[in-house]
């Protein structure tokens, strides 16, 4: 019984530190935001591996989600005879909510667990003490410039897979449903101009924008702390990438959820 | 110099120093020795303050490590160079940005200037013409140069080699044991190198600590080693006792 305790408490604990190591790893790393122009460079950098070097692989999946979304939907709208609503549903379903997941879920498994796995290597490595006795603060030199880049290449992967689930669900609902593609177009449009609420920009697409900012935080900031907590050679890189997808998922979906009650609620 | 007093660290379940007492003087060259998972690497990690002692103190040149706090401690570090077992080169960099690291962040320099000073330590380390080169493209042995290369390029009075030859064959462990001597000559600066390899202790360093059970249990210098009556450090001179 005691060892029941034992190992529970131990696990809580484990959790309850490795939650407080993030957040001030990522507050010591927005600390360090002041000299993100002095490291444009390499910011550009990881923001080129992260976006561009993801990009095909958001793409499909981005395209062939609002596929799937256009043609479940449409069966059953069409049941209702309003078949031509699918427009409608898909890109608000799209901008709202897939857009944001997709892109953080692509995220999290190239770039987080990517993330986990360099920092990782380079702890276990003594890279990292390396440059600490250099007085290099690691925040600044390794976290910093990873995090200012996934926080703004999650909301442009986001505005991309909105588009482009959009139109992958135009082409079903064109070739498959039969509706016409003015039509699904001017219901999508309908869509951005019926939620006009902030700065005249559609709630939509903003609060999906919002929710895609929060999940690329999110990401790094568990990738990240994964890796510098990271000890114990390769099995120990293992172990945080492993931890690093587990707890972006999670956190991702649960966050998800809370977000969506704040905007729409 | 570096002084420790008294030191105590556990790590695990496990007392790696106890009590250690260490004072090593200004520009000399001293050698750590003892066997594999004694504490040698631990005893350097906490003169730079990477690890805590759990009791006792660390001066380095009358300031005390426990007493300083984050900015003070990152101001000590620019003093030190530290050569880590495997080098610890930053993998994405090539062997030149890995030289011209420190540089670049604790200096104003101009770049050329940085690429110039860059380039002068590689060909202190002989690895000059090799900056475009990445880690994974060298050697074990060019590895650990260009680590000593990138330990030295702020010009520190105090340099640490953590098994500087470990893994060396004996021609590349000899010419690092003979680049020690030449860089603490040139920068006139303070080195303690822990080793498990007589050899580097012979011909590298002035003074040689031997540690034993978390404590420097015998210090002599190279000359005076043969003649030790330490039944213990002649033990493990001659490879005698009980392996790991």
């Amino acid at each position: 019984m005691m060892g029941f305790f034992h190992h529970t408490g131990r696990v809580v604990i484990g959790y309850c530190y490795g939650a407080g190591y993030a957040l001030l790893l990522t507050a010591t790393a927005l600390v360090y935001l002041g000299s993100a122009v002095q490291k444009a460079p390499e910011i550009l950098g990881h923001m080129y591996a992260y976006g561009v070097r993801t990009l095909p692989v958001t793409s499909v999946v981005g395209i062939f989600f609002g596929a799937i979304l256009a043609l479940q939907t449409g069966i059953e709208l069409d049941k209702f005879g309003q078949v031509e609503a699918v427009g409608l549903v898909v890109t608000a379903a799209m901008c709202r909510e897939m857009g944001p997941f997709i892109a953080a879920l692509v995220l999290t498994a190239t770039v987080g667990s990517g993330m986990a796995a360099e920092i990782g290597t380079m702890k276990v490595s003594e890279e990292v003490d390396a440059l600490e006795i250099m007085a290099i603060d690691p925040v600044k030199f390794l976290v910093m410039p990873r995090l200012v880049a996934l926080m703004l290449v999650c909301p442009i992967l986001t505005i991309l897979v909105d588009f482009l689930g959009t139109m992958g669900g135009m082409v079903v609902a064109s070739t498959q449903l039969g509706v016409a593609t003015e039509v699904y177009l001017d219901q999508a449009l309908e869509v951005l101009r019926y939620t006009r609420t902030v700065f005249e920009f559609p709630k939509d697409v903003y609060s999906g924008l919002v929710k895609a900012f929060v999940f690329g935080v999110t990401i790094a900031t568990i990738g990240l702390s994964a890796g510098m907590r990271a000890e114990g050679g390769a099995l120990g890189v293992g172990r945080a990438v492993r931890g690093a997808v587990i707890n972006c998922l999670l956190l991702i979906i649960i966050l998800s959820y809370y977000m969506t009650w704040i905007f729409y609620r | 110099m570096i002084r420790m007093v008294n030191v105590h660290k556990i790590l695990g379940d496990r007392e790696i120093l106890k009590g250690m007492d260490l004072h090593v003087h200004r520009g000399e060259i001293f050698a750590i020795m003892g066997r594999s998972g004694i504490g040698k690497s631990v005893t350097l990690k906490h003169m730079v303050g990477l690890m805590r002692p759990d009791a006792g103190e660390i001066w380095i040149d009358g300031a005390n490590l426990a007493t300083l706090n984050r900015q003070q401690l990152k101001g000590l570090r620019r003093r030190f160079g530290y050569l880590f077992q495997s080098g610890a080169l930053i993998n994405w960099m090539s062997v030149g940005d890995n030289v011209a690291l420190p540089l670049r962040e604790h200096t104003r320099l101009p770049k050329k200037e940085i690429l110039d000073r860059a380039c002068e330590r590689l060909r202190w380390v002989r690895l000059l013409g090799e900056e475009k080169k990445m880690p994974s493209e060298i050697s074990g042995g060019m590895k650990k140069r260009v680590g000593l290369a990138r330990a030295i390029a702020l010009n520190p009075d105090i340099v640490l080699y953590d098994e500087p030859t470990s893994g060396l064959d004996p021609v590349t462990a000899r010419a690092i044991r003979s680049l020690i001597r030449e860089v603490n000559d040139r920068l006139e600066a303070t080195s303690i190198m822990v080793t498990h390899d007589i050899q580097d202790a012979m011909e590298a360093a002035d003074r040689i600590g031997f540690l034993f059970e978390g404590r420097i249990m015998e210090i002599c210098t190279p000359e005076e080693i043969e003649n030790t009556e330490n039944k213990r450090v002649q033990k493990f001179l001659q490879g005698l006792g009980e392996p790991d």
